[in-house]
């Protein structure tokens, strides 16, 4: 089992590698030029010069990058220039909050998401799989961006019922904690919501057509326990396609080629 | 070591009694169509059979003759689309006319099926315990932990080695005539009156196949369950069988005992059949009988098996012909058996 995590995490850095290097060229390849917002009105060319040998931005690409690289990996990630202050502290105030908005909106998404396919999976073809699909459609082509503004106008500018900005703390009660979360988690999961619930729904679908169905009907098992054989089946390529890290298949028993 | 026979007093769902003479299972005019495209297609049509308790049919035909068609209509196995009509009598209780959830109650305790394909039958993610307790305890008031020992129990029964260790194994962790022995433990939880096979030994090696027919042979004389065999191969169904059943595009075209069918052999078709076989020593090619089976959903109106038949007449064309009785256990669908 700790074998399976360590090779699970390990699969992540070769991905981790990669996306910092694609997000990295992205930013060299992309018109505009960070010395111009830092250089003071008047300055020289040679200033030019001078803060960009001060910043090593004259060095080749593949040599920042490894600079760079190095930094992080010793847990420095620079400075920040424009706002004055080192990219580890900007991170440090906002990251908290990050998580428990990515963690709470990821359980939201992945629980209704779940919820509502395994709805329409079981009564495929029926009005309520039309309500999902639909749904579905919807949450997966409207941008977040413009729900949370929608959201704003309604629960905030209209009803007053919720806050338009800010956060609680968790002294303040979770009631009060909750609030601030309510508009922002559900804008943020609407696209797990539907994606999660496309990808349940299909894979419920699926494994109604599985032979061993068939074979539970015949014992007599009743149809909730059926539905139980076809969820633990369904679930495990709803939960890795899900999630990167494929957490999923630690609890699930093995599963191989015939032998 | 000694094999422990289940006892039927660990069910909770008994079949009422039978009385003396009284056939376990009656047939009557049954006929099951699906809606497609081109209209109904016809599956099973206007079948009727007796079986005696503890007796062995086997069902013979071709692939899409109707026959597993047929078993999933008797244990009520067919989608909501599809059109059932005749009886099923079972210990007295016409299933067509249950409701689904006193179908449902009776479906792995009063009847039972063991499926073609163990690769596929079993459900990969559940170990074998779990899935045979939850069929013992939905057919019982066993506990947990008797419903372990019975699970034990059945896996001895169906003659597989090392119980205790199998009975912790997942499906894909067993060889396929092992998987075939736990479908078929699967089937003899509630000691069944009825046991349906859909080609059981089909999708297995020669050699299992054998040890499955065995088995089946054993447990039938030990249990005294009647079974209805389904097979496209009629040395299998010559070896297991008390009385054959031949279909053609979804009705019976043959019946009798073994001998009526192997040495009367009154409906061509069957003697189609008979000649498509290779027999040991046999040095000639077999001969196939030409052609294809009809399209269920446009039957011509005479006889299904006309366009096939090498000694068909005119009047075949014209009406289906009826069942002829020619002996008391002997029976067939040919105009010619008709003239004698």
């Amino acid at each position: 089992m700790a074998m399976v995590i360590l090779r699970r995490l390990g699969m992540a850095i070769p991905t981790l590698l990669g996306v910092s290097l694609l997000i990295w060229l992205l930013l060299s390849i992309l018109p505009g030029d960070p010395l111009v917002g830092l250089l003071p009105q008047d300055a020289t060319p040679q200033d030019r010069v001078d803060l960009e040998i001060a910043m090593g931005l004259d060095r080749p690409l593949p040599v920042r990058y490894v600079a760079w690289m190095g930094d992080v990996l010793r847990g420095d990630f620079g400075y920040s220039p424009f706002r004055r202050r080192d990219v580890s502290e900007l991170i440090a105030t906002a990251w908290k909050n990050t998580a428990v908005l990515a963690a709470v909106s990821a359980g939201f998404g992945l629980s209704i998401g779940l919820l509502a396919g395994t709805v329409a999976g079981v009564y495929r073809g029926r009005w309520i799989d039309r309500v999902v699909t639909s749904f579905s459609i919807v949450g997966l082509s409207v941008p977040s961006f413009w729900i949370a503004i929608l959201l704003l106008i309604v629960f905030s500018a209209e009803l007053k019922i919720l806050p338009a900005g800010g956060r609680a703390d968790f002294s303040d009660g979770l009631f009060n904690y909750a609030k601030y979360l309510v508009m922002p988690v559900f804008a943020g999961s609407l696209i797990t919501i539907a994606i999660t619930a496309r990808v349940a729904r299909a894979s419920i679908v699926e494994t109604y057509q599985a032979e061993f169905v068939e074979l539970l009907r015949a014992k007599g098992l009743r149809e909730w326990q059926v539905l139980l054989h076809v969820g633990k089946n369904a679930i495990s390529p709803v939960l890795t396609t899900r999630s990167p890290l494929g957490i999923w298949q630690w609890c699930r028993p093995p599963r191989c080629s015939s032998p | 070591m000694a094999v422990h026979v289940p006892q039927r007093s660990t069910t909770t769902n008994v079949p009422p009694a039978l009385a003396p003479g009284e056939p376990l299972l009656k047939v009557r005019g049954l006929t099951t169509r699906f809606p497609t495209k081109s209209g109904w297609l016809t599956a099973v049509n206007q079948v009727s059979f007796d079986l005696a308790p503890g007796r062995v049919l086997g069902v013979l035909g071709e692939s899409g003759s109707g026959k597993s068609a047929m078993l999933r209509t008797i244990l009520g196995l067919q989608p909501p689309t599809a059109q059932i009509e005749g009886e099923v009598i079972l210990n007295g209780r016409d299933l067509v006319a249950m409701s689904p959830a006193e179908r449902s109650a009776i479906r792995g305790s009063w009847v039972s099926m063991v499926f073609q394909d163990p690769m596929t039958a079993l459900d990969p993610v559940f170990s074998v315990e779990q899935q045979l307790v939850e069929t013992i305890r939905r057919h019982s008031d066993l506990s947990k932990k008797d419903a372990v020992d019975r699970a034990m129990e059945l896996l001895t029964l169906v003659q597989i080695p090392s119980p205790e260790r199998r009975l912790k194994a997942y499906p894909f962790e067993l060889s396929g005539g092992m998987r075939q022995r736990v479908v078929i433990a699967l089937a003899l939880v509630s000691n069944p009156t009825l046991l349906l096979a859909d080609e059981p030994t089909t999708a297995l090696d020669v050699t299992v196949q054998a040890r499955v027919l065995d088995l089946f042979r054993d447990l039938k004389e030990r249990l005294g369950m009647a079974v209805i065999f389904v097979t496209h191969d009629l040395a299998v169904a010559a070896e297991i069988a008390d009385e054959i059943a031949v279909m053609y595009a979804g009705r019976i075209v043959e019946q009798g005992t073994v001998p009526d069918i192997v040495r009367s052999t009154a409906h061509p078709y069957t003697r189609g059949l008979l000649e498509a076989n290779v027999r040991p020593g046999q040095l000639t090619r077999p001969e196939a009988i030409p052609g294809a089976p009809p399209n269920l959903a446009k039957l011509p109106p005479g006889c299904s098996f006309a366009p096939r038949c090498s000694v068909a007449e005119d009047r075949c064309w014209e009406s289906l012909p009826d069942l002829v009785t020619l002996t008391n256990t002997h029976s067939a669908r040919c105009v010619r058996v008709a003239r004698g």
